[in-house]
């Protein structure tokens, strides 16, 4: 097969799509190249028009080519009008992956999309008017355009069926689940369990993440706690958080052990995945959860919100809260540190549930899946 | 019933007894009347005294003091009569003080509240007469016996005046914010808004005991802040307009005493006073024409377009132009900058006098509007200044901004809404731009903005710093233009009951989450679920929402007819079941007037100005959500009860907008600005 892989969203800063965009086409393109298949990469997607797509995934391969990675905004623009009105894309694929929950017109190609979430629907607030506007019309249209689904989880999935009863079975379009993994290899060292080993929260600041929630429990954690250890936050600056990060500033004035390290590179995370102590996931809702595969791949225990795909991905291996309770997950982390063994016991379970997450078993089935197609 | 008196009550039983007394004594027998009185929890014996009371006799009590302008907004609430007499009970009501107050509403097409001369009890001297600002536009009352017998002011005082019920009523009656200070003038104000006029009727005269209510005095400050934060650049220029008009007034009496027969005969004096009382007399009339000669209104509708394709702001803008031509047309002529293209559209609207200017090459050609037709009437050069050349006293631009603006011409904006600012992701980057560049100029250079809803006005304060003072509001009142009786149902339009957004398919208007959510209903409802209906102007994205619902499997119950003509519409309102109206953003919500008229119950968005317009005539609802919007879908398409008193409501809500009303309070800041009387 000649397949098309939509990477739009990895030419900007990245954030859990962009990650799984990357990660998936990796993995196809290193399953797919023994199998015969070729890759285009689409560094512009649809409406998603990148200014520096240069930025953007890129995979050095013979049979991989990125043929829109040198066009600017205008001319992406005008390709992919063209592609609407019947040009067929360059190379012909097949089969087209659609990972930044666009599903534009392309009358010649079989569209595969993925559905990541369906929290502009189900929690209006946590998304922007903007970003609602854009997902809903491209949701609609993936349901009249695309040849099949995938799912990011079965949450996911449940949730794509509350929304739109009946649709999979009316409609007899073929969906599968195609669950994201760690992109970090496990560990070669145990994690740390030194004094100042932190707790460690990954995802950019926005409300559905919940961070608030990890404030209030590290408020009432440190002050139980003789010596605390530190917190630290890693994500971009997100959006509707000024009163966060204002809270932030205040306690670090107030010598309150949080830092907060904004957006931080690849081997930055992948250092903090190895020197933290655990990793607390608290959001109120999530798609599939990246951070928390990743925390577990390094062998941290996890402390998760029970909502969203979080339990389903974490399994019997993360604790869980109700995001609504900081006092629960304040409980949860002087438990996890002061009961002697929970740490490693948890540290095993982590690295035991994360064995049955890996790109390339996703990326092995989401080819058979479009072979069927 | 032709008149409620209502008095607010608070101890003082000895007053009351007088004034009630004053009262009965003087209510002429023809006069159809009750009288409430509202005991704001007394202390003293007001309580039995009232108890004792028969009717016409109303009582009403409140469990504690809860303030004059409560008291007063709740007797209208239950009063019957055509007019409000609002009374003080420290009165005493003269021989014939009501018949001059009731003849001014006869007298004067447009009487707002009609005041009049109220003399202190304890000294005769003449207390009020009127109320005018000084000092930076505070109130204040005149205490000079007004010429005339119908003299108009800024505003009167509320210790006895009276007011036509169903307009207070409409207004929200006193604003419950102040405590016993400046709610009169307050209203007074609002309604010099709705274009009405407020009058001291000078034969009506009362005595009082001047400011004898417990606790007069003691929120002086925080009411006046309130008052002034509202209205304070507005009364400052009224202050300016009335000392003009008192210099106008000196300067006419002057003359007017130096050409009496009397003083001929007598010789006059000098020459060179008889010189200077010629000149005091001059321009005493130039004044007295300036302020008398018709304005002449420029309307720039250079961007109408035959036809639909302008949307709502066409019916909108035609009608409330023929409103004020009606209402005010010996005071105004319209000057219209249309194309040529549109202008027997305009047939409608101009009356005599008026004239269209028409764009053509490097001029403006005119035609004037005749009883028998249209004649030419010569050319103006498009170089230039064309206002000036047009003799312009006021720019009114309803489509926002206006070639013609000028730094020496008063301009009146018309803003429907922000929507560039609110929701910018609902129109592409280059008309955010646009947008946000001809506000930027008319927030610099516009004299007032004509706000299409209160929420509009909070917005463009939001965005752009504009001060409330500088914007009213007009609701969009034309629910009225559709025809009564339908022609036949468009082609392909249901037979059964249907829910109806009639909305063009503009992206802030929300199909996708309507689609969802109705997906979500009628899976649920199965074979007793009501169809959709959509129209609208038919474009791309018409063609794109179709492909969604075939999409979603909706082929057969989702129904996009395009456009409709008007009697079209009015025939799909006659069968339509609901209104569901989930746009993201609006200035207004025209369909929801019109569903008010056609007794179809309303499901709408929380948000915007929808809840404004629609108050307790709707489902409101998160319209982000489509799991909640199938939920007010399923209640309202099952519950009979509640579809009745949706309608029902929507049938009382409907009362609040008032073409007459609405363009009458364009008319007023038209001639505001074009009188130069401006914050």
């Amino acid at each position: 097969m000649k397949i098309g892989l939509d990477v739009s969203q990895t030419c900007a800063e990245r954030a859990g799509c962009a990650w799984y965009a990357d990660a998936l086409s990796r993995a196809l393109v290193a399953e797919g190249l023994p199998r015969g298949h070729t890759f285009e990469l689409y560094h512009h997607f649809g409406d998603w028009i990148n200014a520096d797509p240069r930025r953007g995934t890129m995979i050095d391969a013979p049979g991989v080519t990125a043929p829109l990675r040198g066009l600017d905004p205008t001319a992406a623009r005008a390709f992919w009008r063209e592609v609407a009105t019947g040009e067929p894309l360059p190379g012909k694929p097949d089969v087209v992956f659609s990972f930044n929950f666009h599903a534009p017109k392309m009358p010649h190609t079989k569209l595969v999309y993925t559905v990541h979430d369906l929290a502009f629907w189900v929690h209006p607030d946590f998304a922007t008017d903007a970003t609602r506007l854009v997902c809903q019309r491209e949701l609609l249209q993936a349901l009249a355009r695309s040849a099949g689904l995938l799912f990011v989880s079965q949450h996911t999935q449940d949730e794509f069926e509350q929304l739109l009863p009946a649709w999979l079975r009316n409609s007899q379009r073929p969906h599968q689940l195609a669950p994201g993994a760690s992109r970090f290899p496990a560990p070669a060292t145990p994690p740390a369990t030194a004094d100042a080993a932190p707790w460690l929260v990954v995802g950019s600041l926005e409300p559905r993440k919940n961070h608030a929630a990890v404030l209030d429990a590290f408020e009432l954690y440190a002050a139980a706690s003789p010596r605390p250890r530190p917190l630290v936050l890693a994500g971009g600056p997100g959006w509707k958080s000024d009163a966060l990060h204002a809270r932030l500033a205040q306690l670090k004035e107030r010598g309150c052990p949080v830092t907060y390290l904004g957006y931080v590179s690849d081997p930055e995370l992948a250092a903090l995945y190895a020197t933290s102590f655990a990793a607390i996931v608290p959001s109120w809702h999530e798609g599939f959860g990246l951070p928390l595969v990743e925390a577990m791949t390094a062998g941290l225990p996890v402390l998760a919100s029970e909502r969203g795909s979080l339990p389903e991905v974490g399994g019997p291996a993360a604790l869980y809260f109700s995001p609504e309770q900081p006092a629960a997950l304040a409980d949860a982390m002087q438990a996890l540190e002061r009961t002697p063994g929970a740490h490693a016991q948890r540290r095993a379970a982590s690295l035991e549930r994360s064995r049955a997450f890996s790109w390339a078993a996703t990326a092995k089935s989401v080819l058979e899946f479009a072979g069927r197609l | 019933m032709q008149v409620s008196f209502i008095l607010p009550l608070y101890n003082q039983l000895a007053l009351t007894r007088a004034c009630l007394a004053s009262l009965r004594a003087t209510v002429p027998a023809n006069v159809d009347h009750e009288i409430i009185l509202v005991d704001d929890a007394s202390t003293d014996e007001t309580r039995d005294f009232l108890r004792e009371l028969a009717p016409p006799h109303v009582v009403l009590r409140n469990d504690r003091n809860r303030g004059y302008a409560a008291a007063n907004n709740r007797a209208a609430h239950v009063a019957q009569g055509e007019f409000l007499a609002l009374l003080n009970n420290d009165l005493i009501l003269e021989p014939r003080w009501l018949e001059p107050l009731l003849a001014a509403f006869t007298l004067h097409p447009r009487a707002g509240i009609v005041g009049n001369i109220q003399l202190n009890a304890a000294t005769g001297a003449i207390d009020h007469a009127g109320v005018v600002f000084r000092d930076g536009g505070y109130p204040v009352h005149h205490r000079d016996l007004p010429a005339g017998e119908l003299a108009e002011f800024p505003a009167v005082t509320a210790a006895c005046c009276l007011v036509r019920r169903e307009w207070f009523l409409r207004a929200g009656g006193f604003d419950e914010g102040y405590h016993n200070g400046f709610e009169d003038t307050d209203l007074c104000l609002r309604a010099r808004e709705d274009g009405l006029v407020n009058l001291v009727a000078t034969a009506s005269v009362v005595r009082h005991h001047v400011s004898s209510s417990e606790g007069r005095r003691s929120h002086e400050f925080r009411n006046a802040r309130r008052f002034l934060a509202r209205w304070a650049p507005r009364t400052a220029a009224l202050e300016r307009e009335w000392n003009l008009k008192l210099a106008r007034d000196h300067a006419a009496a002057a003359a007017r005493r130096y050409f009496t027969p009397l003083h001929r005969k007598l010789g006059g004096g000098t020459r060179a006073l008889r010189h200077s009382h010629r000149t005091a007399l001059a321009q005493a009339q130039r004044d007295h024409h300036a302020s008398s000669r018709r304005l002449r209104i420029g309307v720039d509708l250079l961007r109408l377009q035959p036809g639909g394709a302008n949307g709502g702001v066409k019916p909108f803008v035609l009608s409330f132009l023929a409103e004020i031509g009606r209402q005010r047309g010996a005071e105004f002529n319209f000057a219209v900058f249309a194309p040529a293209a549109v202008r027997d559209d305009l047939a409608g609207v101009l009356r005599p006098g008026d004239y269209v200017l028409a764009p053509a090459a490097d001029q403006f050609t005119v035609t004037r509007r005749q009883p028998n037709g249209w004649r030419a009437a010569g050319t103006l050069a498009a170089a230039g200044n064309v206002a000036a050349q047009a003799g312009l006293d006021v720019l009114y631009a309803p489509f926002g901004t206006s070639q013609f603006m000028q730094a020496d011409l008063p301009c009146v904006s018309l803003v429907v809404d922000l929507l560039h600012r609110d929701l910018p992701a609902a129109l592409p980057p280059e008309e955010v731009n646009h947008r946000h560049q001809w506000f930027t100029q008319i927030a610099a250079q516009s004299t007032y903005f004509q706000c299409n809803s209160r929420h509009v006005i909070g917005r463009l304060g939001a965005h752009y710093g504009v001060h409330p003072a500088r914007c009213f509001h007009t609701y969009n009142a034309v629910q009225g233009r559709l025809p009564a009786t339908g022609g036949p149902l468009p082609a392909g339009a249901p037979e059964e009951p249907f829910f109806f957004y009639p909305a063009n398919f503009w992206p802030h208007k929300n199909h996708e989450a309507l689609l969802t959510a109705y997906r979500l209903y009628a899976q649920a409802a199965a074979s007793r679920a009501w169809p959709l209906v959509c129209t609208g102007h038919p474009d791309e994205r018409m063609e794109l929402l179709r492909e969604l619902r075939d999409g979603l499997g909706l082929k057969d119950r989702v129904i996009f007819l395009g456009h409709v003509p008007d009697d079209a519409f009015t025939a799909l309102w006659a069968r339509a079941g609901a209104l569901v109206f989930p746009s993201l953003c609006e200035g207004f919500g025209m369909p929801l007037l019109e569903a008010m008229r056609f007794g179809v119950p309303i499901i709408a968005a929380d948000s915007s100005a929808l809840p404004e317009v629609a108050g307790d005539a709707c489902v409101p609802v998160d319209a982000r959500d489509p799991q909640a919007l199938a939920e007010a879908l399923r209640r309202v398409a099952i519950r009979t009860e509640l579809k009745d008193s949706l309608v029902a409501r929507g049938h009382a809500r409907l009362a609040a907008f008032s073409l007459e009303l609405e363009a009458g309070r364009l008319a007023h800041f038209l001639a505001a600005a074009a009188r130069r009387l401006a914050p």
